[in-house]
């Protein structure tokens, strides 16, 4: 009973981490109004970036596909972006089956930091979720292969029409 | 008679003659005429010629998706591309202090005029620039219209391009949490609406997203793994409401719970104000975070 009387809560480790400032930040090249454009049966890698120029210490990071694990991968799920820097990449590898049946796909990415063991404490680790669409389109037919199409059709019918004036002749 | 005709006609030309070279200053050579020798005098002439076409902007860079910089650290995002600015009546009749460029987009504030320096000929009568305009951690995210004006000295009609070339600012979601970790003092249980010491924890937009921030809360745990359940603590956006739970604040739990949403603009903040409502009947001892919470920055409400 008296353990339940005389709570102790931790204060132990504050002054250490008055000065600490938690600041960093995501670059997408697409999100909710900027879809990616992509066809059936493509790869494409979109490139997230992680800044902390802000910040005076070294942070890492877990990425997570949320969203969109069907046609989205990462590399690795831990990233370190050194204090200062601007250019930590998260690359997103999207691949998009030839037989995938949507036309619109979510990829939802998280990032959260890592926040190391400070003890005695509530500590809070800060994250961005970031989400865009892919929107899917059949390939457009290349005109090389277009003209090839169409000599192929004349030839067809070319042949076609051979036949049917042989036949024609060999009844009469 | 004939004869005296073609005498009398031939004196009236000759006449005529002798009266347009003493009208053309014989009489003033006469006036100059000042019994001291004669010396050159040395006479300087300058012309300009200038041409009667305006000039037309021919040529705005393609730029490539450009990135935020967060909170403009070290320095704002510096886009530097080319254009190029033609005339008919050559490069020299190009006004390079009025070759500008700057960017508009719909519904924002245009990034303001900036002249542009010359980066060399093209060809006869083609110039070559080089512009640069900073653009803001804040600054809005999507396509922006890169413009362009220039005038010559002949025509003189200031003119703008055309050519409807866009870039993108890419969007960048940034945020700076002034207080990473929470205390509070020592506590009894069944004591209510305790506040932490070292609140507020301030966090600032340094990106050009207006989102939500959510926090999600986990159990702090004893030493003895006890457990001191997240729904005790309460945030608040005003310090004095922070404990008073739907009003002023929000009750914490282990789901994403939206506590403020962000806005934009140089330094734009929102103060976070931590309570625990009620101390629960647990054991005297630390408790601790074994998960960090999470303050996560989110497009959905």
């Amino acid at each position: 009973m008296k353990n339940k009387t005389n709570l102790m809560f931790g204060i132990v480790f504050a002054v250490l981490t008055i000065s600490f400032i938690s600041a960093a930040g995501i670059v997408s090249p697409y999100w909710e109004s900027y879809p990616l454009e992509m066809h059936f049966g493509e790869t494409k890698v979109a490139e997230f970036t992680l800044q902390n120029t802000v910040g005076t210490e070294d942070i890492t990071v877990k990425a997570e596909i949320k969203e969109g694990q069907n046609i989205a991968t990462l590399e690795k799920d831990t990233y370190t972006a050194k204090a200062g820097t601007a250019d930590t990449k998260i690359p997103v590898t999207i691949t998009i089956p030839k037989n995938f049946d949507k036309s619109v796909q979510q990829v939802k990415l998280e990032v959260r930091t890592i926040t190391p063991d400070q003890g005695g404490m509530i500590t809070l680790g800060a994250g961005w979720t970031t989400s865009f669409n892919v929107i899917l389109s059949e390939k457009p037919v290349e005109k090389n292969t277009l003209i090839w199409m169409i000599f192929a059709l004349i030839i067809a019918l070319i042949i076609l029409i051979l036949i049917i004036l042989f036949l024609v002749y060999k009844r009469r | 008679m004939k004869k005296e005709r073609g005498v009398y006609i031939l004196f009236l030309l000759v006449a005529i003659l002798l009266i347009s070279m003493i009208s053309a200053g014989i009489l003033d050579k006469i006036k100059t005429i000042t019994g001291k020798a004669e010396s050159p005098v040395p006479q300087n002439i300058s012309i300009t010629v200038v041409g009667v076409h305006p000039v037309v902007i021919e040529y705005i860079e393609n730029i490539a998706p450009q990135q935020p910089t967060e909170a403009d650290t070290p320095s704002p995002k510096t886009v530097i591309f080319e254009i190029r600015v033609t005339d008919p009546d050559g490069v020299a009749d190009i006004d390079d202090s009025s070759v500008k460029a700057w960017f508009e987009k719909l519904g924002e504030t245009s990034k303001p005029k900036v002249l542009c320096s010359p980066n060399g000929n093209i060809d006869t009568d083609t110039n070559s620039y080089l512009c640069s305009i900073n653009m803001n951690y804040f600054d809005a995210n999507e396509d922006w219209q890169i413009r362009a004006e220039a005038s010559d000295f002949g025509n003189k009609t200031l003119i703008e391009d055309v050519l409807s070339v866009f870039f993108t600012y890419q969007e960048l979601k940034a945020m700076t949490n002034s207080q990473p970790s929470l205390t509070w003092p020592n506590l009894v249980p069944g004591e209510t609406n305790k506040t932490a010491n070292n609140d507020p924890a301030i966090i600032t937009n340094t990106g050009n997203y207006e989102g939500n921030v959510k926090i999600t809360a986990y159990d702090l745990i004893g030493v003895d793994l006890t457990p001191f359940p997240a729904n005790r603590f309460t945030i608040g956006e005003t310090e004095g409401g922070e404990c008073n739970a739907p009003a002023t604040a929000k009750q914490m739990s282990d789901s994403a719970t939206t506590i403020v949403a962000t806005t934009l603009g140089g330094g734009t903040a929102n103060s976070l104000y931590y309570c625990i409502t009620t101390i629960p009947l647990v054991p005297t001892q630390s408790y601790s975070t074994t998960t960090s919470w999470r303050v996560v920055y989110d497009a959905t409400p």
